[in-house]
């Protein structure tokens, strides 16, 4: 099946990993979850320091774009604005007394659990990724396709009619 | 004690520097490996993070008073079957018919072994035994396990799903991800009605419901951060003079080119 790319072939590619998830959840729930009052505050949490990190992440990388620009000023600032508002979120709400705060006691412990929490979630995520990649492209490697993607190059023999000039 | 270390007490101090400290070099030594200004750079890349790496798995022991060191711990333990899987899929990949860098083809099923005994490995933690830091279950690893078999269970839907509408003629490879996926949510759902060796089902349903959360948050956190960078590249770009057209060539230049083409082109004829 080949499709065209455009925003209803996205649903379509979503659609299957939000119903699983949507299925996984309610299931959850109705077998009972037992303790996840926190789960706000984890999603809270992984949302602003992966935003914070991957900004600075990413204002390193604008080194490299500034490089290749005569090293204009302004990417480089406004990247680090970005992160600076990640990193001034994440020290606004973990001030507010438990808004933000799980069972750390201090602001500062939060804030490195945080990352340390950051860390394990990517290292699955990535690890889960790296597999899924690995076993497909082993799939398409021990596969190949039945038909060759060009057209194949068959001798044809041309026959070439000389009609008769009626003048000579 | 001087000023500055008075400030930070010794038990952090010991935190930062077997811990903190070799955290941060796996990333620095990454971003010097796409440093391309220098060959030295770019060679201490790989030795930095490695070394970075062996410093956070012995966490644990340098670092023991540290409830961070449980993350060192979880590495430990995990990277075992993460390298068996990372092996199995490289000897599964080049074991097929691939027109560089092809294997025997014996590499092909011993990949695919790899990947079971590395995947087994994991499952024998949850069903035989835990990881056990400071004698209970190390909480990261309930974490891990279950973002590990979320993700796989949710991209593994999502790329069977790309590899039939993008592939040309691939249902059945995209079958065979999308079996995977659909195996992965089995488990899990496995690990919802059923006891572990240690975590109990109630404690894996909650730890699925956090793991969701904690996926959500961390995938839009960067997806927010990576539409950031664009639009500060956006607005740069835009806000940039346009590039006025060159003049035209003038007849030396015209000429200069010509001779420049005539000595490239003919050959020894």
């Amino acid at each position: 099946m080949k499709v065209e790319n455009g925003k209803g072939t996205w649903i379509l590619v979503l659609a299957p990993t939000l119903i699983f998830l949507i299925l996984i959840l309610v299931i959850d729930s109705v077998l009972g979850l037992g303790e996840v009052s926190n789960a706000f505050k984890r999603f809270a949490n992984a949302f602003l320091t992966a935003y914070t990190l991957t900004a600075g992440a990413l204002f390193g990388a604008m080194f490299f774009y500034a490089d290749s620009r005569n090293r204009p000023f302004a990417p480089l600032f406004g990247m680090l604005a970005a992160t600076a508002v990640g990193a001034g979120m994440i020290f606004l709400f973990l001030s507010q007394s438990d808004l933000l705060m799980e069972q750390s006691t201090s602001m500062q412990a939060q804030f490195f659990s945080n990352i340390v929490h950051l860390a394990v979630v990517f290292l699955a995520l990535v690890a889960a990724a790296g597999l899924l990649a690995g076993i497909t492209m082993a799939h398409i490697t021990g596969n190949p396709p039945r038909r060759l993607p060009w057209p194949d190059e068959v001798d044809v023999d041309v026959e070439v009619v000389v009609e008769a000039d009626s003048e000579e | 004690m001087p000023m500055g270390m008075a400030l930070v007490e010794p038990q952090q101090f010991e935190a930062l520097l077997w811990f903190w400290l070799p955290l941060a070099l796996v990333p620095l030594g990454f971003w010097m490996l796409l440093s391309r200004r220098s060959v030295v750079l770019r060679k201490m890349g790989m030795p930095t993070a490695f070394f970075g790496f062996i410093m956070l798995m012995a966490a644990q022991w340098t670092v023991p008073d540290s409830d961070s060191s449980a993350s060192g711990h979880l590495l430990l333990v995990v990277i075992g079957p993460i390298l068996l899987l990372a092996i199995g899929s490289f000897m599964a990949i080049f074991g097929g018919p691939v027109p560089v860098g092809r294997l025997p083809p014996v590499a092909r099923p011993a990949g695919y072994f790899s990947i079971a005994m590395g995947l087994a490995w994991l499952a024998a933690f949850h069903l035989v035994q835990s990881p056990l830091w400071r004698g209970e279950v190390n909480p990261y690893w309930m974490v891990w396990w279950a973002v590990f078999l979320l993700a796989l269970c949710l991209i593994g839907t999502s790329l069977a799903q790309i590899v039939y509408l993008f592939g040309d003629d691939r249902g059945r490879t995209a079958a065979n991800v999308g079996l995977f996926g659909v195996g992965s949510g089995a488990v899990l759902l496995a690990m919802m009605f059923n006891d572990g060796a240690q975590v109990s089902a109630i404690q894996m349903r909650s730890q699925i419901w956090l793991a969701t959360a904690d996926l959500l948050g961390t995938i839009a956190g960067i997806l927010m951060a990576v539409m950031a960078f664009a639009i500060v590249i956006n607005l740069y770009e835009r806000s940039l003079a346009e590039i006025e057209p060159t003049a035209p060539l003038s007849e030396t230049e015209k000429q200069r080119v010509s001779a420049i083409i005539f000595d490239n082109l003919g050959g020894e004829e």
